[in-house]
C-alpha cells in the first residue's frame, strides 16, 4: 500500500512537474506594441573613400566613393554626409569600424572599401557596408576590372547600397539612349547616342545621316528599336548596340513608327499607317507575323506594354481629342482612362506595374505626370514649353523626359535637354549632354 | 480497485496542486489589448500621479539624457562581441565580362564571404545574412547630435513644488552618484585597459546612466511603499505606451520607395533592462528576412528604430511586466 502510495505520488508528482513547466510560459510575458508613425526621410549614410593598401585614399577610390556618393543622393533617398565630418577615416574594409566615430555623425550606413590598380593595371576592389546602429555589416563584395571599368564597377556598388536599405530595385547600373540634336532647326542633324545614367561613358551609336527618333531599349538592353527616315520614309529599325548594326523591322506598305517591345523583348508594338489610317499593330520577332490590335478610323499610337505583357496602353482621337486608353493584347476590352483637361500622349507604363506615366496638354501648356491604370490619382510632376517624352527607370521611382525651351526671333533659344524627375515630383535635375538632347528612352538594368 | 481509487486520488491532488500553483499567472497575464487598456485608465491616473509627484523633474530628465546624450546603457554583461560576420555570396570571380553568380557558399561560412562586384559587366549579388540576434546593448556613444528627432516633450502634470524638491535631493544624490561611477568605472577600466578618451567617455555615461537609476529608484521605492499593500502590479498604461510608441517612432525612418513598402509590418522582439536600455533585439520573421530584400530593409529599419530608441521609456517599478516585448512596426502612414 505504501509503495502503491509512492508510486502514485512519483506518477503526480511527475505529472505535476510536467504540467508546471507547460503552464511556465505564461509567467514569461511578451508584450505586444505597434509602432504605427514614424519619420520618412533620406537615410543619412556616410561613403568613406576608398583606399589603397597603405591605407590612404586612392586616386581611383576617391573617384569610386564620389560615383557612388553621386548616385545615392541623385535618387534623392540617401543623405551622403560630407567625409570632411569624418572623425577618422577608415583605413581598411577589413578592419572593423569604431561605431563611436560614427554615431555621431547620425549616419545609419557607413560604406568602407579599397580600391587601387594592381600589377597587371587592374583595378582591385572591395567593400564593405556597415548598418552602424546594429553594428554590423549588411552586405561584403570584392571585384576587379579593367580601368574602363571603374564607373560600372562603382554604379554597381551604389546599386548595392540602394537595394540593401531601401529594400527596392536599383537603377544606377543602367544607360540611357536618347537622340543627340545639332544645327539649324532647318538642317537639324539628329544622331542616336547612348550613355550612362549619369551622363558618362557617352557615345553616338548613329552618323546622322539620316533623321532618327523614339529609341526604345528592348528588355535585354543590347537592342535598340528606332524610327529612322531612309530616303525620306520613317520606319522602324533595330540596331544592335554592341555591333552597330542595324537593319529594318519588316517590310510593310506604309510607314512604321513609335515602337516599343514587349516585356519579353520578342515583339514589337507599333503603329502603322497607310490610306490615312493609323492603327496599333503586334510584330512577332521571331516568325514577322504582324497582328492588327485597333481598327479605327481615328489615329492609335503610341502603345506601351504593361510589365506583365497582358495589356497595352496608348493613345487615339476616337474620342474627339487625344486621350489615353486600355485594351488587353489581343485589342479588346478597349478603355478610356484619361478623362482630364486637354489632351494626353505618349502614355508609359511603369515597370512596376501600377501607373502611367504620360505627356499632357492643357491650352498649349505642356505637362509630364502620372496617374493609376484606371485613369485616377493624376499627378503632374513636370512642366514647361514643351516637355514630352517620359521614361522609366527600371525600378519605377524616376522619370527621364525632356524640356525645349522656347525659340526666339532671331533663332536663339530652342535649346532642348533632358530631366529627371522622381515620382513624388522632387529632385528634377538636368542630364548634362555634349550636345542638345531629346527623346530619352532608360535601359534595364544591366547587370 | 483500491489502486485506481489511488490513482484517481493522486491525480485529482495533483490537477488541483497545479491549478493552484499557477492560477496566479492567469491574473497576472496582462495582455495589451485594447480592453483592458481601457478598463485600466482610472488606475493609470493615480499611479501617474503617484510617480510622477515622487519623480516630476527626474522624469524630465530622463527624457532629456535621451534626446541628446545616450544615457548609457549598462555594460552588457558579456562584452558585445563583434557582430557575426554576414553571410554574403561569394560569386567566383569571373575573368570575362560576364555575369555570373554563384550562390553556393553562401551559407556555409559564418566568417565574412565576399560578394564579387566583378568585371564590369558581371554583378555581384550579395545575399544578406540571416538576421542575426544583436546581443549588443548599444554603446552609445555620448553626444548624439540631433541627428535624430527628438521625442516631443510630454506635456507633464503641474509638478513644479514636488519638482523642485526632487531637484534637491536629485542634485545631492549626483554627486554621490558621480563618486560610484568613478569608482565603478575606474576598475572597469582596468579590466578592459581601453584608451584614454574611451575611459573618460565612459566615466560620463556611466555617471548619467547612475543618475537615472537613481531617479528612477527613488521613485520606484516610494511606489513600492504605497503599493505594497496591493501584491499584484498595475497594468502599464496607455499614456505610457503612448509614450514610447513616440518615442521608438521618432527614431524609426522605414524605407519608403519599394512597392508595397507601406504594407510591410515588421516585428522585432526586445528584452530590456529594468532602466529600459535594450539587451536584446531581434527580427522574429527570419524567414522573410532571408527571402524577401523589402522586407529585409524593413526589418533592419525596423531593428535600428529600436537600438537607436534605447534605452526605453518604461516606468521602472512595473519592469516586472515590461521585460520583453514585441513591437510590431507598422508602415501604412507612409502612403498616407
Amino acid at each position: 500500500m505504501v509503495k502503491q502510495m509512492q508510486k502514485v505520488m512519483t506518477i503526480g508528482l511527475a505529472a505535476l512537474v510536467m504540467m508546471i513547466s507547460a503552464m511556465m510560459p505564461s509567467f514569461a510575458q511578451t508584450l505586444r506594441l505597434d509602432i504605427t508613425a514614424g519619420q520618412v526621410a533620406p537615410i543619412p549614410i556616410a561613403i568613406a573613400e576608398f583606399t589603397g593598401p597603405d591605407g590612404l585614399p586612392t586616386n581611383v577610390g576617391s573617384q569610386i566613393s564620389q560615383i557612388i556618393s553621386d548616385d545615392l543622393a541623385s535618387s534623392g533617398q540617401f543623405k551622403p554626409v560630407d567625409s570632411a565630418a569624418f572623425i577618422e577615416p577608415p583605413e581598411s574594409p577589413d578592419i572593423r569600424p569604431n561605431f563611436n566615430d560614427w554615431l555621431p555623425l547620425g549616419v545609419q550606413g557607413l560604406l568602407i572599401g579599397s580600391a587601387f590598380i594592381d600589377d597587371q593595371g587592374l583595378l582591385q576592389i572591395e567593400f564593405v557596408l556597415w548598418d552602424v546602429v546594429a553594428q554590423r555589416d549588411i552586405t561584403s563584395g570584392e571585384g576587379s576590372t579593367d580601368q574602363a571599368g571603374l564607373r560600372r564597377l562603382s554604379h554597381q556598388i551604389a546599386d548595392f547600397v540602394y537595394e540593401e536599405f531601401t529594400g527596392d530595385s536599383a537603377y544606377f547600373d543602367t544607360q540611357i539612349v536618347y537622340v543627340s540634336e545639332s544645327g539649324p532647326a532647318d538642317r537639324r542633324i539628329k544622331r542616336l547616342a547612348i550613355m550612362d545614367q549619369d551622363g558618362h561613358n557617352h557615345r553616338f551609336l548613329t552618323s546622322g545621316y539620316d533623321l532618327v527618333l523614339t529609341p526604345r531599349f528592348s528588355p535585354k538592353a543590347h537592342e535598340i528599336a528606332y524610327l529612322n527616315y531612309f530616303n525620306d520614309e520613317p520606319n522602324v529599325y533595330l540596331l544592335d548596340v554592341a555591333t552597330g548594326r542595324t537593319e529594318r523591322v519588316g517590310s510593310f506598305p506604309g510607314m512604321t513608327f513609335a515602337p516599343r517591345f514587349s516585356p519579353d523583348g520578342d515583339a514589337l508594338i507599333m503603329s502603322l499607317a497607310e490610306g490615312g489610317l493609323t492603327d496599333i499593330f503586334e510584330l512577332d520577332l521571331k516568325t514577322q507575323d504582324l497582328t492588327q490590335l485597333t481598327r479605327s478610323p481615328s489615329i492609335d499610337t503610341s502603345p506601351s506594354f504593361s510589365p506583365d505583357g497582358s495589356q497595352i496602353v496608348f493613345n487615339s482621337d476616337r474620342g474627339g481629342s487625344q486621350q489615353l486608353y486600355v485594351m488587353g493584347r489581343n485589342g479588346k476590352n478597349v478603355k478610356r482612362i484619361s478623362y482630364g483637361d486637354g489632351r494626353y500622349a505618349t502614355p508609359v507604363w511603369s515597370p512596376r506595374g501600377d501607373i502611367i506615366a504620360f505627356t499632357k496638354i492643357v491650352k498649349g501648356e505642356f505637362f509630364i505626370g502620372v496617374m493609376k491604370i484606371d485613369g485616377s490619382g493624376e499627378r503632374l510632376l513636370a512642366r514647361g514649353f514643351l516637355v514630352e517624352g517620359p521614361t522609366w527607370a527600371p525600378n519605377g521611382r524616376v522619370l527621364m523626359y525632356f524640356k525645349q525651351e522656347p525659340s526666339e526671333d532671331d533663332g536663339s533659344g530652342g535649346e532642348v535637354a533632358m530631366y529627371r524627375v522622381d515620382i513624388t515630383g522632387f529632385n528634377e535635375s538636368r542630364i548634362i549632354t555634349p550636345a542638345d538632347a531629346s527623346d530619352p528612352a532608360w535601359s534595364p538594368l544591366l547587370r | 480497485m483500491g489502486r485506481f481509487a489511488l490513482i484517481s486520488v493522486g491525480f485529482h491532488v495533483m490537477v488541483v496542486t497545479a491549478m493552484t500553483i499557477t492560477w496566479p499567472s492567469f491574473q497576472d497575464d496582462i495582455e495589451l489589448e485594447d480592453p483592458l487598456i481601457i478598463i485600466d485608465m482610472v488606475d493609470i491616473a493615480e499611479i501617474t500621479n503617484v510617480a510622477a509627484a515622487s519623480q516630476g523633474a527626474p522624469q524630465d530628465d530622463v527624457d532629456q539624457d535621451k534626446a541628446r546624450p545616450k544615457p548609457p546603457p549598462p555594460p552588457p554583461p558579456p562584452p558585445p562581441p563583434p557582430a557575426p560576420k554576414p553571410e554574403v555570396t561569394e560569386p567566383a570571380p569571373t575573368p570575362k565580362p560576364t555575369p555570373k553568380i554563384d550562390d553556393s557558399s553562401a551559407e556555409i561560412l559564418p566568417d565574412k564571404k565576399k560578394a564579387e562586384v566583378a568585371k564590369p559587366v558581371a554583378r555581384p549579388k550579395p545575399r544578406p545574412k540571416p538576421p542575426q540576434q544583436k546581443k549588443e546593448t548599444k554603446p552609445k556613444p555620448e553626444p548624439k547630435p540631433e541627428a535624430k528627432p527628438k521625442p516631443k516633450a510630454k506635456p507633464k502634470p503641474d509638478l513644479s513644488k514636488i519638482n523642485e524638491l526632487a531637484q534637491k535631493s536629485e542634485a545631492e544624490k549626483e554627486r554621490k552618484d558621480a563618486a560610484n561611477g568613478v569608482l565603478q568605472n575606474l576598475a572597469e577600466i582596468q579590466k578592459t585597459k581601453e584608451a584614454e578618451k574611451k575611459q573618460a567617455q565612459k566615466i560620463k555615461k556611466q555617471q548619467a546612466k547612475k543618475n537615472i537609476a537613481t531617479n528612477l529608484s527613488n521613485v520606484v521605492s516610494k511606489v513600492q511603499t504605497k503599493t505594497d499593500a496591493k501584491p499584484s502590479i498595475t497594468p502599464i498604461g496607455v499614456s505610457e505606451l503612448d509614450r514610447l510608441k513616440n518615442h521608438i517612432g521618432s527614431y524609426w525612418n522605414p524605407p519608403s520607395a519599394a512597392a508595397g513598402a507601406d504594407m510591410l509590418k515588421v516585428d522585432i522582439f526586445v528584452k530590456l533592462e529594468p532602466d529600459g536600455s535594450v539587451t536584446e533585439a531581434r527580427i522574429v520573421d527570419t524567414k522573410r528576412y532571408d527571402s524577401s530584400q523589402t522586407y529585409r530593409a524593413a526589418a533592419n529599419a525596423a531593428l535600428r528604430a529600436v537600438l537607436d530608441a534605447s534605452p526605453l521609456p518604461l516606468p521602472r517599478e512595473k519592469y516586472e511586466l515590461w521585460q520583453e516585448f514585441i513591437f510590431g512596426f507598422d508602415p501604412r502612414f507612409i502612403s498616407r
